[in-house]
């Protein structure tokens, strides 16, 4: 058992080599003799002993027609390798993009089946499963229709963790038409899924600073404009974020930038120093605060570490920093 | 880490298709039951009916709630332990039959699982083939050929449940017509091989003529149009009156019931511990005929006297002393031999101590009128009179009584429990040709004359080329007596009161009486008088025979000759090519059968030639196409293209991009000459800018 565990990773290691050099990673996938396999299913293995029970029956009991539907057994047996294996090869199979979510949830998958033939289509059920894992669910392929050449399958993918990751190979599997071999092919589909952690609810902390230092007076819940309305004299309180730096090094005036108050407030959302343990918490608060500041139409940065986006609001920017905390690993 | 899980629940359609499946498993089973009401048992045929209106009822949703597993075991316990009483009786393989039956009744009661359909599946179609064993003729070939199709519709439905079942059908059908003639090049081809181990037989299967006689039992038989075997004739046909088919000789009288002697079967088992084979020297005439004996589950063949015989498969034929036929195992399946029958030679060449000791038994007690009728007779005779007098004079006294006395042929005799010899004799003074030959035997061994009683068939339908069919109705009994020097002689008592018997056949003779096939009132054999039935029933018959001959007849020695017809001499090497070109040929069959799929694949012939041309691209530039579409694929290479070759590149990968994602204003010829066209000119300004 102990050897077995410990070769197991090896062989699994050399079979993902070979799989990725055989099949490699595509947005669609037509399956050709490179990528399917094929081998008698466990109930052809069962068909192949009742023929030898009848061959011994027949020649026992000198029976010939026995024999004869014994024979034609294996005759059919033989033709449903070809028949298996050409209907699974009308299959071609493509995922769309893979929208991102949060940790915990589930996004929606969809898988087309595009007719690669006018005639013909691939026929039966389909069993869709992760490579090496056993549960697997299936899908009746719809005879084709005219008007509606592509089917689509609306699947999920479960979002268990944070982070970045390729959509992992996938098995689909075959019994069409009789039961008696099984066709099977992994496919890589060059999909990546982004998985963004769970918000966590909390207060809103917005700092006015971009600068990294816990103990800046600058923590504020209230400040921030979004348009440029003008230059103003500097006076000393004013925000070193608001002098017009440009100015300055023209040798003019000290000035700060005036913004219009009828906005709120703009800021940076910072990870705090944290410990590994308490990372996660901390980027599922993040979450939460830049979905309230996008909802809020709150102007922010995010600091991640060494990693800065720089102050902006939008739908596009809340996805650009929750990516940002998707992909972020403490060093 | 990443599971993918359905959305969407799956439509409810997959709840009802697999209880299509399932409905037409039951109907296969309902047919495959109804088929096989003789060797299965009445009790298991109503739990048969049972499970299927059970699935019946599940189809149609009258019953929702899946049968309890409790009371399905229960039920299965009980039946499994009154199939396990009933097995001492019935023998293994009726047993195995029967078991095999119930079994299917409870796993179509409670189908839980896909696995159950697949067992299901699997076990109907071991009980389709065991249907073999019990019918073998066209008739029923066609019947189980159609239940293998239903399963494997069944099968098809199963796995493909949105397809129709016209589809289902259709697909099923063109596979079994692609699978026969791999089937039938695998059965001329691979040997015949002989038995691998004796298999049980059944006894309630068997069918023809038994080992005993009680006056009476071929009654049985004659309401029987079933055929029992044909022979084909090489040489001239014998006249109606000569075509006794010797079965067997039954040597035993109890009084009542006519069996085979305990001592000849001792006799004959000595001779076999000797290795001593009857084999008598023969000459004269002969009639030679081919038997092709039907499956009768006994060893008994046919011969007309005195017949020697070669078996041509692998059921050798052993001669008996009794001058009879007998197989070395039983008839599980059709045999063929060939006989030579030599009908002027007496049948003197046994050893006379042993058959007279064997034939002058007697009853110890009963039949006491008869007795004294024969000494009264004998009384009138000079006691030192030769044995043949004796005979003779016995013989005429019989006759005498019997038309004295107006004795009928009928196939409807009164019951005679006791004495049944004195009650034929004296009061019924009607009966069937075993109360005649019983009658006959008893009182020459009454006078002191060795005689026993023969059962085998009188007569034969005659049909084209020579060709004759016996069927179970000819059963027939006569005597056999040794009075002189010519040894066995046969007499035939029921010839002196019905010569139509043995004329023109039992139809002829029970014209009156209108008792022929009274059983069985659709039989075709009844309706001979009407011209198309009559024409129907003989076409049918020939066809059947043909069947018989070159599919149930089939076996080593014919193979042998096939093949030597084909191929001449058979050696070693000849054999391993003939193998070979087997596989060959199963091969190309098979490749046969996917050209259409090819042919449509070609539709891609364009996609082919592009990836040529992009192909040469890629040798030429260095830059791999990847999974690039072909219109990005130009941008990256074109700057790295001479002009010509790149107007080309350009103008084939538009073409290939309109092909795949527009209609194509031309025809498929016309664009594939077009791509190759621009393939052979890309190729030319490739090379000569290299």
């Amino acid at each position: 058992m102990r050897l077995k565990g410990s070769i197991k990773p090896h062989i699994d290691g050399f079979v993902k080599r070979w799989l990725s050099q055989r099949i490699p990673p595509a947005n669609r996938h037509r399956l050709t003799m490179r990528s399917i396999f094929i081998l008698p299913s466990r109930f052809g293995w069962m068909f192949l002993l009742l023929c030898v029970g009848l061959f011994i029956l027949g020649t026992n009991y000198q029976n010939n027609i026995m024999l004869l539907l014994c024979y034609l057994l294996v005759a059919i047996f033989l033709i449903n390798l070809h028949a298996s294996y050409w209907n699974f090869a009308r299959l071609d199979i493509s995922i769309d993009p893979i929208a991102s979510g949060y940790a915990g949830e589930q996004s929606p998958l969809q898988l087309r089946i595009h007719p690669t033939n006018a005639k013909q289509a691939a026929v039966g059920k389909l069993q869709i499963a992760n490579f090496n894992q056993p549960q697997s669910l299936s899908i009746d392929l719809i005879p084709q229709q005219p008007g509606n050449p592509t089917q689509v399958c609306q699947l999920s993918v479960d979002l268990p963790k944070r982070g970045v990751f390729q959509f992992p190979r996938i098995t689909l599997s075959s019994f069409y038409p009789l039961g008696l071999y099984r066709c099977w092919t992994h496919l890589d589909f060059d999909r990546e899924i982004v998985v963004y952690p769970t918000p966590l609810p909390c207060t809103l902390q917005l700092h006015q600073t971009g600068v990294d230092n816990e103990d800046a007076s600058g923590l504020t819940t209230v400040v921030g404009h979004d348009d440029f309305a003008g230059l103003t004299p500097y006076v000393v309180g004013d925000s070193l974020n608001r002098i017009a730096w440009k100015q300055v090094a023209k040798q003019q005036n000290w000035v700060s930038k005036s913004f219009d108050s009828h906005h709120a407030v703009t800021g940076w959302l910072v990870l705090p120093t944290v410990s590994t343990e308490q990372l996660e918490t901390a980027l599922s608060k993040l979450a939460f605060q830049i979905n309230q500041c996008t909802r809020e139409g709150i102007q922010f940065g995010l600091l991640l570490g060494r990693q800065r986006i720089a102050p902006a609001s939008g739908d596009q920017h809340r996805h650009a920093c929750l990516r940002a905390l998707a992909e972020f690993r403490l060093h | 880490m990443l599971a993918i899980t359905s959305q969407t629940s799956p439509p409810i359609e997959t709840q009802k298709q697999p209880r299509a499946a399932v409905l037409l498993l039951s109907m296969a089973y309902a047919i495959l039951v109804a088929s096989m009401t003789t060797p299965v048992m009445i009790w298991i045929v109503i739990l048969a009916a049972c499970a299927c209106v059970v699935r019946i009822s599940f189809y149609l949703r009258w019953q929702t709630a899946p049968l309890r597993m409790r009371t399905i075991n229960l039920l299965a316990i009980l039946g499994a332990l009154a199939l396990a009483w009933f097995s001492l009786s019935i023998g293994l393989l009726l047993s195995m039959v029967n078991l095999l039956v119930m079994a299917c009744a409870f796993k179509l009661m409670h189908i839980a699982h896909e696995k159950d359909v697949k067992q299901l599946f699997v076990t109907l179609l071991f009980l389709t083939a065991c249907g073999f064993i019990f019918q073998q003729s066209l008739v029923y070939t066609g019947l189980y050929v159609s239940v293998a199709l239903i399963l494997l519709v069944a099968l098809l439905q199963f796995n493909a449940p949105q397809q129709s079942l016209k589809h289902s059908i259709r697909y099923v059908a063109i596979q079994l017509v692609q699978g026969l003639p791999i089937a039938i090049l695998l059965f001329l081809v691979l040997p015949q091989l002989p038995p691998l181990w004796q298999m049980p037989t059944a006894k309630g299967a068997k069918t023809g003529l038994s080992d005993s006689v009680t006056p009476g039992d071929i009654a049985d038989l004659s309401q029987s149009s079933e055929l029992a075997f044909r022979a084909t004739f090489a040489s001239e046909i014998p006249s109606p009156p000569q075509r006794y088919w010797r079965v067997m000789t039954l040597e035993q009288f109890d009084g009542k019931t006519w069996q085979i002697s305990p001592t000849r079967k001792q006799v004959n088992r000595q001779y076999r511990s000797l290795n001593k084979q009857f084999s008598p020297s023969l000459a004269g005439p002969t009639w030679s005929y081919q038997v092709i004996a039907e499956p009768s589950h006994q060893r008994w063949l046919f011969g007309l006297d005195i017949a020697q015989a070669n078996s041509n498969g692998n059921n050798a034929i052993i001669q008996g002393h009794e001058y009879q036929l007998l197989a070395q195992r039983p008839l599980v399946s059709a045999l063929s031999y060939d006989v030579e029958s030599y009908y002027t030679e007496p049948l003197n060449h046994t050893l006379l101590s042993i058959d007279h000791r064997i034939n002058l038994q007697l009853p110890q007690s009963g039949n006491s009128l008869t007795q004294r009728w024969v000494e009264d007779k004998l009384a009138e005779l000079d006691a030192s009179a030769h044995p043949r007098e004796r005979a003779e004079y016995i013989l005429a006294q019989l006759r005498d009584h019997f038309s004295q006395q107006q004795f009928r042929y009928t196939l409807r005799p009164d019951p005679m429990p006791s004495d049944p010899v004195d009650r034929f004799m004296f009061d019924a003074q009607a009966g069937f040709c075993a109360h005649y030959a019983s009658t006959l035997t008893y009182i020459l061994r009454l006078a002191n004359i060795p005689a026993r009683m023969v059962t085998g068939y009188q007569g034969g339908e005659l049909q084209a080329s020579g060709v004759m069919s016996i069927y179970q109705y000819d059963a027939h009994a006569w005597v056999e007596a040794w009075y002189d020097e010519r040894g066995w002689v046969r007499i035939d008592p029921t010839a002196w009161v019905s010569p139509d018997r043995i004329d023109f056949g039992l139809e002829q003779a029970m014209r009156d009486e209108g008792s022929f096939l009274a059983d069985s009132p659709l039989s075709l054999a009844r309706f001979k008088n009407v011209a198309l039935f009559n024409n129907l029933r003989l076409w049918f018959a020939q066809l059947d025979y043909e069947w018989s001959k070159w599919v149930l007849g089939f076996d080593a020695n014919r193979q042998d000759d096939l093949l030597e017809q084909l191929f001449g001499r058979l050696t070693p090497l000849k054999l391993s090519l003939i193998g070979v070109t087997v596989v060959l040929t199963v091969g190309l069959l098979l490749a046969l059968y996917i050209m259409p799929q090819l042919r449509k694949k070609q539709g891609d012939k364009l996609t082919m030639i592009y990836q040529k041309s992009a192909d040469l691209v890629v040798e030429f530039t260095g830059t791999p196409r990847g999974h690039l579409p072909p219109s990005h694929y130009f941008q990256a290479v074109q700057d790295k293209l001479p002009n010509l070759a790149r107007t080309c590149f350009s103008e084939l990968t538009q073409r290939y991009q309109q092909h795949h994602y527009a209609r194509p204003s031309e025809t498929r010829s016309e664009s594939e000459k077009q791509f190759k066209h621009l393939h052979s000119k890309l190729k030319r300004h490739l090379q000569k800018s290299r």
